[in-house]
């Protein structure tokens, strides 16, 4: 049972675990795979520019209007957003982890200029990698935060059934009795000393 | 066995990135307000926009009287440069206030949200010390023992065929879930 359970985990849970690790390596190493310390985002191509007919509530919040107009556009979900009504400006930042959307509302314009971001494999994995949280009222971002829960019970049940399975194995018990001594003795100093 | 602390580490770290309400009460990061420890007359050039030279920032580290070659340094203001040192223990950070040519020390209590998201951000190579250095060799080990789990699981998994099917099926439908993300997130 335990190794059914540790298996069907391991599988269903694969692309999560390399996306993980993959992206994790990039952030640590960033120069030598972006050639810059900082993440640098990929630059924005226009797609197009529309006119904007929709009327909005000027006393509403920005929030409220970029969930309009992103409706208007057809591309509702996950975003932030920058400016205000009071401004006649707003930025919306439709985060998706195949390209992004930059939509910029100029009331004097009457209009929405749409903007895709290029695709960057260095930017999609570290976008990935720092989604998470409830904090988006749209059910995908939820569904996803519902996963990166399964993943952390996963791995803490890779660990302790990995420890269960070690266990049953007498003849790696010293070997790996010592290497966990080790590896918990080196994390406690690093604890204590960085 | 010798990663094992670090994956106990990151699943339960990233829980607090996860549901950060659950470590904060919903109202950001505990640990009270800072407070001033020290400070010193200070007259460092900084450039006037762009980041902050290592130089510029070790200059103050040194100011404030540290022997630390572990920190960054970022702008919070068009005249204000913050000192930041990452620790798993302290918090701390070193102000410095351009127009008042004045370098301040701030502390604050670290609570369980930033010891856990500190120490699962914690990585590279950019601090010029042979522990952080260590810590950030570890977490590329831990990297390369995921991925690792991923090709002897596949292998441990095919070589029990009464296990293939089911396997089969859960394998299939992770990809195609995490596909289907991309298109729908």
């Amino acid at each position: 049972m335990m190794r059914k359970i540790h298996l069907i985990l391991g599988l269903f849970l694969a692309p999560w675990v390399l996306m993980y690790a993959a992206s994790t390596m990039l952030m640590q190493h960033r120069e030598l795979f972006t050639g810059d310390q900082n993440r640098i985002e990929p630059a924005y191509a226009l797609v197009r520019e529309e006119a904007f007919q929709g009327v909005l509530d000027k006393s509403g919040d920005s929030e409220a209007a970029a969930a309009r107009i992103l409706e208007d556009i057809g591309l509702e979900g996950s975003h932030r957003v920058r400016g205000s009504l009071e401004e006649g400006r707003l930025e919306i930042r439709r985060d998706r982890p195949i390209g992004s959307y930059r939509i910029t509302w100029e009331e004097d314009a009457e209009s929405v200029k749409i903007e895709k971001q290029r695709f960057g494999m260095a930017f999609f994995l570290e976008m990935l990698h720092r989604r998470r949280g409830f904090g988006q009222a749209f059910w995908a971002n939820d569904v996803w935060a519902v996963i990166v829960d399964l993943f952390i019970v996963a791995v803490l049940a890779w660990a302790f059934t990995g420890v269960w399975m070690w266990w049953n194995m007498k003849s790696t018990r010293s070997l790996g009795a010592l290497c966990m001594i080790l590896g918990s003795a080196l994390f406690a100093l690093f604890v204590a000393t960085i | 066995m010798f990663c094992l602390p670090w994956f106990i580490m990151y699943g339960i770290s990233s829980l607090a990135f996860n549901h950060p309400s659950w470590f904060s009460n919903g109202n950001g990061q505990p640990g009270g307000q800072w407070k001033m420890v020290d400070s010193w007359p200070c007259s460092v050039e900084v450039p006037n926009d762009g980041s902050i030279p290592h130089e510029v920032a070790q200059e103050l580290v040194r100011t404030a009287g540290l022997d630390t070659n572990t920190f960054g340094a970022y702008r919070t203001g068009e005249a204000k440069i913050t000192v930041y040192f990452p620790s798993f223990r302290k918090m701390r950070q070193l102000i410095y206030r351009i127009d008042e040519n004045r370098l301040v020390m701030n502390e604050r209590k670290k609570f369980a949200q930033q010891f856990l998201t500190g120490m699962h951000a914690r990585g590279g190579f950019h601090h010029d010390s042979l522990l952080n250095d260590s810590w950030a060799f570890i977490v590329d080990a831990v990297c390369v023992a995921f991925m690792l789990w991923v090709v002897t699981g596949i292998i441990m998994w095919l070589r029990v065929p009464e296990m293939r099917s089911m396997g089969a099926v859960f394998l299939v439908s992770g990809f195609l879930t995490f596909v289907g993300f991309m298109v729908l997130l």
